[in-house]
C-alpha cells in the first residue's frame, strides 16, 4: 500500500500540472473534514463532564472538578467486569461467526451461475440489513414470547415444557449470535462477493486443467485472495469491539433484567446509567472509558496483524 | 476568468452554508418571551389540545399577560424526556415534578429555579398546609409548588365490579392477598380475556403497611415504629412480596409476559386487569371507572399517612432555563385559584369537550379530542374540579377532611442532603432497577436470586446510604424537639 502511495506522490510531482490544482483537492476534502471536526472533534469537549460533578445550573465549565471519582464508580461497580466480558466475548463470537458465514454465503453466490437466481438470493439476504432493530426485536419476540411465541407453541405441541426465554440467560449468546448474523450476513457477503468477482479467472482455469476439485480451488486460490480483505474488515470490526450494537442488546433482549448477566454490554450499561440515574457525569465517564479501551484494542490488533503480515495492516 | 468564477462560486457556497446554519440558530430563539412553555405527563395524542390552549391563553393574557404553550409527554417516557430537556436547557418554563421525576432528584442536579420570593407574595402560599411547604423546602428555599389534592395516600385494592358481583367476592373480608386467591382462581378459569392481577407496574405489591413509610430513592425507608432507617429490600415485606409475585405467576394470576412488557397502560385502560392497587383516596375507584369504561369498586387495604413522599408526589416546578420565572409562578398561582382556568385545563372547552349539567357537575363528550383522563390532580388545586357523573357529592370536602386529620410522618419537613452519597445512590439505583422488574414479574423463584440481590445492594453501598440517612434524621429530630 505504502509503496503505491509513494509512487503516486512521485508521479504527481513529476507531472507538475496536478500540483497547481492541489487546492481543489484540499477544497473537496474540506467538506468531509469540516463534518468530522464539527461532529466528532468539537463534541469531544464534552468529555470534561466526565471529570466534573455536573450541575445543570452551573453549566459544563462552571461545575466542580472531581477528578477521577466518576471513573471509580465504573471500576468499583460490580458490573464492570461482567459487562466488559460480555461486550468482548459476544463481539468476538459475532465477528468469527459473521466472517465465516459471510465468506460461505459469498462463495455460494459465486457458484450460482444463473444471474436471476443470484439477484433473488442476494435481495433476500440483504433485506434484513434494512430492518431497524426495533422491528427485528418484535420478530424475535413473536418467536420467543412466553405466552404466544411460535417456538413455545411448537414445544407445547410436542409436549415439551415451555421455556421462558426472556428469563433464561443461558440461551442468549446463541439467540443473539443467530439474530446478528441473520441481519448482517447479506451485506458483508456482498463485499466478499465483489472481491471474488475480481479474482483473475485464468487462475481457476489453470487449476481446473491441473485437475483441482472445487474444495482445492477454494482452499488454494480463493481463500488466499480473500485474506487481505478479511483482515482489513476484521480489524475494522475489532476496533468497534467495545462498541456493542445497542439495538441488538437493548431491543432484542427487551431490556430484561434477568438476562443482564450475559447480555448487558457497555452500551446498554451506559444507556441505563443515564436513564436510571440521570447522571450525566457518570455516563460521560463510562463512554470515555469505552472509547479508550476501543482505541487500545485497535492498536493491539493492528500491531499483531503487522507482525504477521505487514501488507494486511491498516496503518 | 474561469478561476475567478470558481472562487466566487465556492465563496458563495460557504456563505449560503453559513447563512443556513445561522438561520437554524435564529429559529430556535424565535419564541416569544411572553409565552410560557408548560410540560405535563399526559396522553400525547390529543388533537383537540390547540383549541383548549387558545381558550387558556384568553384567560392568561387577560390576567397575567402571558401565553401558555401546553405540551404533553406520555407518562411512560416523561422521566427520561424531562431529564434530557433539563440537561440540555431546552426551552421550558413549567414542568411537572413529583412521582415521575422527584423533587429530590431535581434539586440534586440544581435543575430548578429558586421561587421562594415569588411564591410568598401570592395567594397560593396561604392555601397550602405549613407542613407540606416544609416538606418541599430545601435549605430554606422553595423550588416547586405542590398541587392540592389528597396528601395522605394509603393503598387501595381496586376491583372490577362486574367480576366482584359475578363471583361473589365479599370486599369486607379482604385483608390480605390470601383472601383473594379463590376469587382469582375463578377468574383465571372462567374469564380467558381478563387478567386477575396487575403485575410489573408501579403499584403492584402486597398489602404491606411499610409501603407508606417515608422512602428515600426507593432504597431505604424510615420505620417510625423503631425509629430506624432500614433497607427496603431487607424488610420482611420485600422478600415476602417477591415470594407472592412468584406464587401468582405460577398460579397464572398475572400476565406471563410481565417481565418483557414495557408499557401496559393500554391493557390497564381497557380494563383487562380485574384487580390493581392504587393510591387510596375518595373517588379512587371512580377514577379507574372513568379511565377504563368499566365500573370499579375499591377497598382501602393500607391506611395512609402524610409523608415526605405524598407531600411531594405531585407539584409544578420552574426549570432553571425559564426566562420568566416570576410569570411562571403567577401562572401556577392562577391554576390554584382560578376555577375556570383549572377546569378548562382538566376538561377542555365547554360545549366542545364537556357539557355542564349543573353548577358543579359536568359530563364529558366522548372522543372530543381532549381528555386528561381524570388526572386533575396533576396540577393546581383539585378541590376546584367539577364533578363528573361517577364522582360522589362532597368528595372534595371529604378529601380535605382526610388531609387535615391525616396521621403525619414524624419527619415531615426533613429534607435529605445527599451530596455525600450520590455515587452510592446511583449504584444502588441501578441494582434495584435490575431486579425490581424481575421481582414484580415473578417468573423466577426468589429463593434463587434474592440473596444475590441483597449482596449486590450491599456491595453498591446501600448501608452507607442507610447510615447517612439515619444520621441526618437523628440530627433533624434533635433540632426539632
Amino acid at each position: 500500500m505504502k509503496e503505491v502511495i509513494k509512487q503516486r506522490k512521485v508521479s504527481t510531482k513529476s507531472k507538475g500540472t496536478l500540483g497547481n490544482r492541489k487546492w481543489q483537492l484540499y477544497g473537496m476534502m474540506a467538506i468531509p473534514l469540516l463534518f468530522v471536526i464539527v461532529f466528532s472533534y468539537i463534541p469531544m469537549f464534552g468529555i470534561i463532564i466526565g471529570f466534573k460533578d455536573y450541575k445543570y445550573s452551573r453549566g459544563i465549565l462552571g461545575s466542580e472538578w472531581v477528578g477521577l471519582k466518576n471513573f471509580e464508580f465504573m471500576v468499583k461497580s460490580n458490573d464492570f467486569w461482567n459487562i466488559t466480558r460480555n461486550t468482548i466475548l459476544l463481539n468476538l463470537l459475532f465477528i468469527v461467526v459473521g466472517v465465516i458465514s459471510a465468506v460461505v454465503v459469498a462463495l455460494i453466490f459465486y457458484e450460482l451461475k444463473s444471474r436471476i437466481a443470484t439477484k433473488v438470493y442476494q435481495t433476500i439476504f440483504i433485506t434484513p440489513h434494512f430492518l431497524s432493530w426495533v422491528v427485528v426485536a418484535y420478530m424475535v419476540y413473536a418467536l420467543l414470547s412466553p405466552e404466544y411465541g411460535t417456538i413455545n407453541k411448537i414445544l407445547g405441541a410436542f409436549g415439551i415444557s415451555q421455556i421462558n426465554w426472556y428469563s433464561e440467560p443461558k440461551w442468549w449468546p446463541l439467540i443473539l449470535t443467530i439474530t446478528n448474523t441473520w441481519k448482517i450476513v447479506g451485506m458483508d457477503s456482498v463485499i466478499y462477493y465483489a472481491a471474488l468477482m475480481g479474482i483473475d479467472s485464468t487462475l481457476y482455469e489453470a487449476a481446473e486443467v491441473d485437475g483441482a476439485g472445487k474444495l482445492k480451488i477454494v482452499k488454494n486460490i480463493i481463500l488466499p485472495c480473500l485474506v487481505p480483505l478479511i483482515a482489513i474488515l476484521t480489524i475494522l470490526k475489532i476496533g468497534n469491539i467495545f462498541r456493542a450494537d445497542f439495538g441488538l442488546f437493548y431491543q432484542v433482549t427487551r431490556d430484561s433484567g434477568a438476562l443482564y448477566s450475559v447480555t448487558d454490554v457497555i452500551d446498554t450499561y451506559l444507556y441505563r446509567t443515564l436513564t436510571v440515574t440521570g447522571d450525566m457525569s457518570l455516563s460521560t465517564s463510562v463512554g470515555f472509558l469505552q472509547s479508550i479501551v476501543g482505541m487500545v484494542l485497535v492498536l493491539i490488533t493492528n500491531y499483531i496483524t503487522r507482525k504477521i503480515n505487514p501488507d494486511n495492516a491498516l496503518f | 476568468m474561469k478561476k475567478v468564477l470558481k472562487r466566487v462560486m465556492s465563496a458563495l457556497l460557504c456563505a449560503t452554508m453559513l447563512a443556513g446554519a445561522m438561520s437554524l440558530c435564529a429559529c430556535e430563539k424565535k419564541a416569544d418571551a411572553e409565552t410560557l412553555v408548560w410540560y405535563m405527563p399526559a396522553d400525547a395524542n390529543q388533537p383537540g389540545k390547540d383549541a383548549v390552549v387558545e381558550e387558556i391563553n384568553k384567560i392568561t393574557q387577560e390576567k397575567i399577560g402571558v401565553n401558555i404553550d401546553l405540551r404533553f409527554i406520555d407518562e411512560s417516557s416523561y422521566n427520561q424526556r424531562l431529564e434530557m430537556m433539563l440537561a440540555s436547557g431546552e426551552e421550558m418554563d413549567l414542568c411537572f415534578i413529583g412521582y415521575l421525576y422527584t423533587l429530590q432528584n431535581a434539586i440534586r442536579k440544581e435543575a430548578l429555579t429558586d421561587i421562594t420570593e415569588y411564591v410568598k407574595n401570592l395567594e397560593v402560599y396561604d392555601t397550602i398546609d405549613e407542613d407540606i411547604w416544609k416538606s418541599c423546602t430545601y435549605e430554606g428555599k422553595l423550588y416547586a409548588v405542590p398541587n392540592i389534592q389528597i396528601m395522605s395516600m394509603g393503598t387501595a385494592a381496586v376491583f372490577r365490579k362486574d367480576m366482584v358481583d359475578k363471583y361473589g367476592l365479599d370486599l369486607d373480608s379482604v385483608n390480605s392477598y390470601n383472601d383473594l386467591i379463590p376469587f382469582f382462581e375463578k377468574i383465571r378459569d372462567n374469564e380467558p380475556d381478563l387478567i386477575p392481577e396487575r403485575a410489573g407496574a408501579c403499584f403492584a405489591g402486597e398489602f404491606d403497611k411499610t409501603r407508606t413509610y417515608d422512602v428515600f430513592y426507593d432504597l431505604v425507608r424510615y420505620n417510625p415504629e423503631n425509629d430506624k432507617v432500614e433497607v427496603s429490600a431487607e424488610m420482611p415485606g420485600g422478600y415476602n412480596r417477591a415470594v407472592l409475585c412468584h406464587e401468582f405467576y405460577q398460579k397464572g394470576f398475572v400476565r406471563k409476559d410481565a417481565a418483557t412488557v414495557t408499557d401496559d397502560t393500554a391493557d390497564l385502560n381497557a380494563g383487562r386487569y380485574v384487580q390493581t392497587n392504587d393510591a387510596s383516596k375518595p373517588g379512587d375507584a371512580e377514577e379507574r371507572t372513568r379511565m377504563t369504561g368499566h365500573e370499579y369498586v375499591s377497598k382501602e387495604v393500607v391506611p395512609g399517612i402524610m409523608s415526605y413522599n405524598t407531600a411531594t408526589a405531585t407539584m409544578l416546578g420552574v426549570p432553571l432555563q425559564s426566562k420568566n420565572p416570576e410569570k411562571a409562578v403567577e401562572f401556577i398561582n392562577l391554576l390554584h385559584t382560578d376555577k375556570d382556568l383549572y377546569n378548562l385545563v382538566v376538561f377542555g372547552v365547554e360545549g366542545v369537550n364537556y357539557k355542564k349539567i349543573s353548577d358543579e357537575r359536568v359530563e364529558r363528550i366522548e372522543n372530543s379530542g381532549y381528555d386528561m383522563k381524570a388526572k386533575g390532580w396533576k396540577f393546581g388545586n383539585q378541590f376546584n374540579q367539577y364533578l363528573t357523573p361517577e364522582l360522589p357529592d362532597g368528595i372534595w370536602e371529604k378529601t380535605k377532611e382526610i388531609n387535615d386529620n391525616a396521621e403525619r410522618s414524624e419527619i415531615l419537613g426533613f429534607f435529605l442532603d445527599d451530596s455525600m452519597i450520590t455515587t452510592e445512590i446511583s449504584q444502588c439505583t441501578k441494582v434495584r432497577q435490575e431486579y425490581s422488574k424481575r421481582i414484580s414479574a415473578g417468573v423466577e423463584d426468589p429463593a434463587e436470586y434474592y440473596d444475590e440481590y441483597l449482596d449486590k445492594l450491599k456491595k453498591a453501598g446501600v448501608y452507607t446510604i442507610r447510615d447517612e440517612v439515619q444520621r441526618q434524621i437523628d440530627e433533624f429530630k434533635k433540632n426539632n424537639n
